[in-house]
């Protein structure tokens, strides 16, 4: 939807925002806990999250989308990745 | 009856049993509903019969507060009134909108959205609009195609608007009011001063002056005020009436109009953008994204709605002000209705456009210069100011919004950087709808308001005033179709007083 570049920006934005998880170890963790399954199940297990944490209000502004928690840390995951 | 008043010689009295000053929207409609009665009106029109430059200058003004649109554009000044250029878009103010609501000072009304309704029906075909049908549902029902996106109502919702042709009062009702045997126009009649008996209870009597410095008096049993809202403001201001608490001109009120984010659907709905698509001429019906009233009273904001325009993510979306420079304001005059064109097809990508109330506001407000026009009268100066809220309520709804397209799935809100910027200021691309309202409110009691629930000037037993200057609040949508209704309900009510 928003191409790589933006990606990156938003994961640079979300990391400087929250140093803690500023490294793949923790954010792959953070993102994993969210659902069931490991990577394999993971497309429908982290959509649902996604809906959760929208749900649930657990959202941030980042280069003004309004982007669930999840989202957010797999922009900084793939930011770090990339 | 029609009459050009610069042919009547100096010093005519013309007396009626009802007077009204402003033959636009609210004037014309109050003048209607007196056809064919016993009672003779007497309708004052400052303009002519069409647009003329000299009398357009009449409005001319100071901006003194935030940037706004030149008074003599944004008003127009003959018979017909401003729905000589306005674009016809209706809807129905919300019961939110008419309650008190602690988080935004000055607000509630002294009346009830139910008790507006028979009214709002009344209106509905005097604007040329459709069926009085203001839900999703309904429209759905009518055209098939016509499909809200699948949010939770519970948080946003769609609000239905309908398009007026637009109406031009004064083309529409033209011959009617020509052809009334009690109701008698006068152009080129300008109200210079309200007179007020010995005692200042009740009106003597008006004062008219033509550019040829010639005077006319006018004499009735009752007067209501229909000039607009910034006109109605200046003219007890200059006859110092009616703001024993210092009211006049007070709480001047737009719709802030302007982008505020942008809108990525995940995919085009199968069934299509058509109820958010607005093609000029042709579209009667279509929907906006609003917030439902629990929303609103959880995030303490005020009320509005967004516009879904088709777009492309290099684009820059323009405020109504940006978009809309005198000229084309000019050739609105001339045209009845856009040239009507078929829409491409909306792709993925929307600007999303705001139309918010504004918080009522004693600062900002209508007062007279000390510049004079051609007539000798005090032009005025607007003061134009938001408050805080204007901007949390920005903010809320774009977040609540984007956090509702999240949740269902449906697509991803952009809010635009001036929204979340800490800066108190407001950006280049404000803009407003040209909706001047709130400037004569009303309230119970004349400590909070210049009008009372029946429109009628506090401690002035005579003299009533139609239009969006007794808007006690804007809500979120276009103030005609409400203006027009109030003015039914006035209508009645002094027809219950005269009987």
């Amino acid at each position: 939807m928003l191409g790589p570049e933006r990606v990156r920006e938003i994961g640079v934005q979300y990391r400087r925002l929250v140093p803690a998880e500023n490294d793949r170890i923790r954010l792959r963790a953070a993102i994993l806990a969210a659902g069931a399954g490991g990577w394999g199940g993971r497309a429908p297990s982290l959509a649902a999250k996604v809906r959760s944490d929208f749900a649930a209000g657990r959202t941030l502004l980042l280069n003004g989308w309004v982007l669930s928690a999840t989202e957010a840390r797999q922009c900084a995951l793939f930011s770090l990745l990339a | 009856m029609h009459i050009d008043a610069r042919t009547l010689p100096n010093g005519t009295l013309l007396e009626g049993d009802v007077c009204i000053v402003g033959a636009g929207a609210a004037g014309i409609t109050i003048a209607r509903e007196w056809i064919g009665s016993h009672r003779k009106v007497l309708l004052l029109e400052g303009g002519g019969l069409q647009y003329e430059p000299a009398m357009q200058d009449l409005y001319r003004g100071e901006i003194v507060g935030l940037p706004y649109f030149p008074l003599e554009a944004a008003r127009l000044h003959f018979f017909g009134g401003t729905t000589g250029h306005w674009a016809g878009w209706c809807a129905t103010f919300d019961a939110i909108d008419f309650e008190k609501r602690d988080w935004v000072p000055h607000s509630g009304w002294p009346i009830r959205r139910e008790h507006l309704d028979p009214f709002y029906v009344r209106a509905q075909p005097l604007l040329q609009l459709g069926p009085y049908e203001y839900t999703a549902a309904a429209w759905h029902r009518r055209d098939p195609a016509l499909v809200p996106l699948a949010l939770d109502p519970r948080v946003v919702w769609t609000k239905m608007w309908q398009f007026s042709p637009p109406t031009r009062f004064g083309t529409t009702y033209r011959d009617a009011i020509f052809g009334a045997r009690n109701v008698e126009l006068y152009t080129h009649a300008n109200v210079c001063e309200i007179e007020p008996n010995d005692t200042v209870t009740a009106v003597q009597g008006l004062r008219v002056r033509g550019l040829d410095a010639k005077e006319i008096r006018v004499r009735a049993r009752h007067y209501v005020l229909a000039c607009c809202s910034i006109q109605n403001a200046r003219l007890l201001l200059a006859s110092r009436l009616g703001n024993a608490n210092d009211l006049v001109g007070r709480f001047f009120m737009e719709h802030i109009e302007m982008p505020g984010g942008h809108l990525v659907l995940a995919a085009s709905p199968t069934a299509g953008m058509k109820m958010y698509e607005m093609n000029y001429g042709v579209t009667k019906a279509r929907g906006e994204l609003a917030l439902h009233a629990a929303i609103q009273r959880e995030q303490r904001m005020l009320n509005g709605t967004v516009s879904l325009e088709p777009g492309a993510p290099d684009e820059v979306a323009k405020s109504t002000f940006q978009a809309m420079p005198p000229d084309a304001v000019a050739k609105m005059r001339e045209s009845r209705a856009s040239v009507a064109a078929d829409l491409p097809p909306a792709g993925r990508f929307f600007h999303v456009i705001s139309r918010l109330e504004q918080s009522p506001n004693p600062h900002s407000r209508v007062s007279l210069s000390t510049e004079r026009d051609a007539l000798g009268m005090p032009r005025v100066k607007l003061d134009w100011r938001l408050t805080d809220l204007e901007k949390h309520t920005f903010r809320a709804f774009y977040e609540v919004l984007g956090r509702e397209f999240g949740r269902s799935g449906l697509g991803r809100v952009q809010v635009l950087d001036w929204i979340t910027s800490a800066d108190p200021g407001w950006p280049s691309t404000l803009g407003g709808g040209w909706h001047h309202m709130g400037t004569t409110r009303m309230h119970e009691s004349p400590r909070w308001g210049v009008v009372d629930p029946n429109c009628q000037v506090h401690g002035l037993a005579n003299l009533s005033i139609a239009g969006a200057s007794v808007f006690p609040t804007g809500g979120g949508v276009n103030p005609t179709l409400t203006l027009v209704a109030l003015s039914l309900r006035l209508s009645d009510s002094l027809k219950r007083k005269l009987a």
